[in-house]
């Protein structure tokens, strides 16, 4: 069990549980992978597609960040979260 | 008692009536840094919609020398809630055109170039390959991927901003060689029913004018970089801004790098090219304030402890600029030259520069002469006769 803060940005706040743009859960995962899999099936209300398309990464266009830093920086799915750790998934926004 | 030399320096009357108030910004570079703007600088503009529309009217205002418009879409009045450089009488008009207009009103020095297409993969190289950098403000993901692949291939910044209802992003993709592109970033196109737009989710009108406004400044400090001229630097490479208009939040997050070996394009155009050749990103280097010529022995050493924005904009012939606040440490090797037996001190309004009087007559040996020139620049300025308008700008 590890217990992260969670950020749904850039629209993604739309289909989370409640409609909300940040959790605290208790999610009982090591790694990064392992959370967005956790996530998709007990955060994601409706359209789980737009979160994440297979297990274990987010679907194109979804920038992940851990505390506040891109997640390709951190070894990506493969990142063992720390307790207290802020994961956040940016949609990236297209208009104007 | 000498007579006051003539003003010497000081730009075209029109140019310090419009550009004086950010000439005047600390580390702008002056009225130099102005004519580079004016006379060097070009930036293109992808999309003329609720970015673009307030992007290009501070960068008209900021007076960038020749500024590209791109977009096919005529204007609606859909439009008109952020699109702000139209009227009601635009509806119709092709995009480019009504802005090209609402520029040239702000701002009849600039150079405006229309580009009334949609930017394709067939054309955007062609389009963008004038232009210094390259404002991405457009309102879809194909568009965004086909402007940063250009943007790739031809070495240039893209400034890129979106925006959706209340969420806003802004990013500097492709600078230097190091900073990520859009496509290292996202490699994969989004599907099109996860590509939200303002048409189908809406939009409020000032948070594309607030993203907008922040591209045209990140804009305008990169090309200044890029040109050498002032101390810019461009803050936002490498990462990316979130501006969220529900809760009023900014913030910054930490990009990847450029993804050299993973990113389509990233690989092809450097894989090509030999590693040592660097993105052609800066031009001359920064030329270095007025250099102030001293006067021969006989003459006083006019000393203007003004701030050396305010000394750019206009300053007596052979004066030298030392602002107020490095006196202590630059005053002394002028004070004890035996040239300088007489030191006359200016500053805007002759108060600061009887602080500075007292404080050199400290510093000075006994056998220097060194005086106020009562009511400083303002009261030479009158005496001189001196176009009332433009001294007002200037000083």
């Amino acid at each position: 069990m590890v217990q992260v803060k969670l950020e749904f940005g850039g629209g993604l706040d739309a289909i989370v549980a409640d409609r909300t743009k940040r959790l605290q859960v208790d999610a009982p995962v090591r790694t990064l992978g392992e959370l967005i899999t956790w996530v998709r099936r007990n955060c994601i209300r409706e359209k789980h597609d737009m979160f994440a398309v297979s297990e274990a990464t987010v679907r194109p266009g979804v920038l992940v960040l851990v505390n506040e830093v891109d997640w390709e920086l951190e070894g990506t799915t493969r990142y063992e979260l720390q307790p207290g750790d802020h994961v956040a998934f940016i949609s990236t926004l297209h208009g104007g | 008692m000498t007579e006051h030399p003539p003003v010497l320096f000081c730009p075209d009357r029109e140019s310090v009536e419009r550009y004086s108030r950010q000439m005047l910004v600390q580390g702008f570079g002056g009225p130099r840094a102005q004519q580079v703007l004016q006379q060097q600088v070009r930036v293109l503009i992808v999309g003329c919609g609720g970015l673009g529309c307030p992007a290009a009217l501070y960068l008209a205002g900021a007076g960038v020398g020749c500024i590209g418009l791109a977009d096919a879409d005529r204007v609606q009045r859909s439009n008109l809630h952020r699109q702000v450089a139209f009227t009601d009488a635009d509806v119709s008009a092709a995009k480019v055109t009504a802005l090209r207009a609402a520029l040239q009103a702000r701002n009849p020095r600039v150079h405006i170039t229309e580009h009334d297409v949609m930017v394709s993969a067939d054309s955007a190289r062609d389009i963008l390959r004038p232009y210094d950098v390259v404002l991405d403000c457009t309102d879809n993901a194909a568009a965004r991927y086909t402007v940063n692949d250009a943007c790739v291939w031809e070495r240039k910044p893209l400034v890129s901003a979106a925006a959706v209802g209340l969420d806003g992003q802004l990013a500097v993709y492709n600078h230097g060689r190091d900073g990520p592109c859009y496509r290292c970033v996202f490699p994969v196109c989004p599907p099109p029913e996860c590509q939200g737009s303002c048409d189908a989710d809406g939009v409020l009108g000032m948070v594309p004018g607030v993203l907008g406004v922040l591209q045209a400044l990140e804009a305008l400090k990169l090309v200044m970089e890029m040109r050498g001229v002032g101390k810019w630097r461009c803050s936002l490479t490498g990462r990316l801004l979130l501006f969220d208009g529900r809760h009023l939040e900014f913030r910054t997050v930490q990009l990847r790098p450029r993804q050299r070996h993973s990113c389509a394009v990233c690989r092809q155009v450097y894989d090509e090219e030999e590693a040592t050749r660097a993105l052609p990103l800066n031009g001359a280097r920064p030329t270095t304030a007025p250099a102030a010529a001293e006067l021969p022995a006989a003459d006083p050493l006019y000393l203007d402890v003004r701030p050396p924005e305010q000394f750019a904009m206009m300053h007596l012939r052979g004066a030298l600029n030392i602002p107020f606040d490095e006196l202590p440490h630059r005053a002394p090797q002028y004070l004890s030259c035996r040239r300088h037996r007489h030191i006359r001190v200016v500053c805007r309004r002759g108060i600061q520069s009887q602080k500075a009087v007292a404080l050199l007559r400290q510093l000075a040996p006994n056998a220097v002469h060194i005086e106020n020139v009562p009511g400083g620049m303002e009261a030479l300025v009158s005496k001189r006769g001196v176009d009332e308008e433009h001294g007002k700008h200037a000083r």
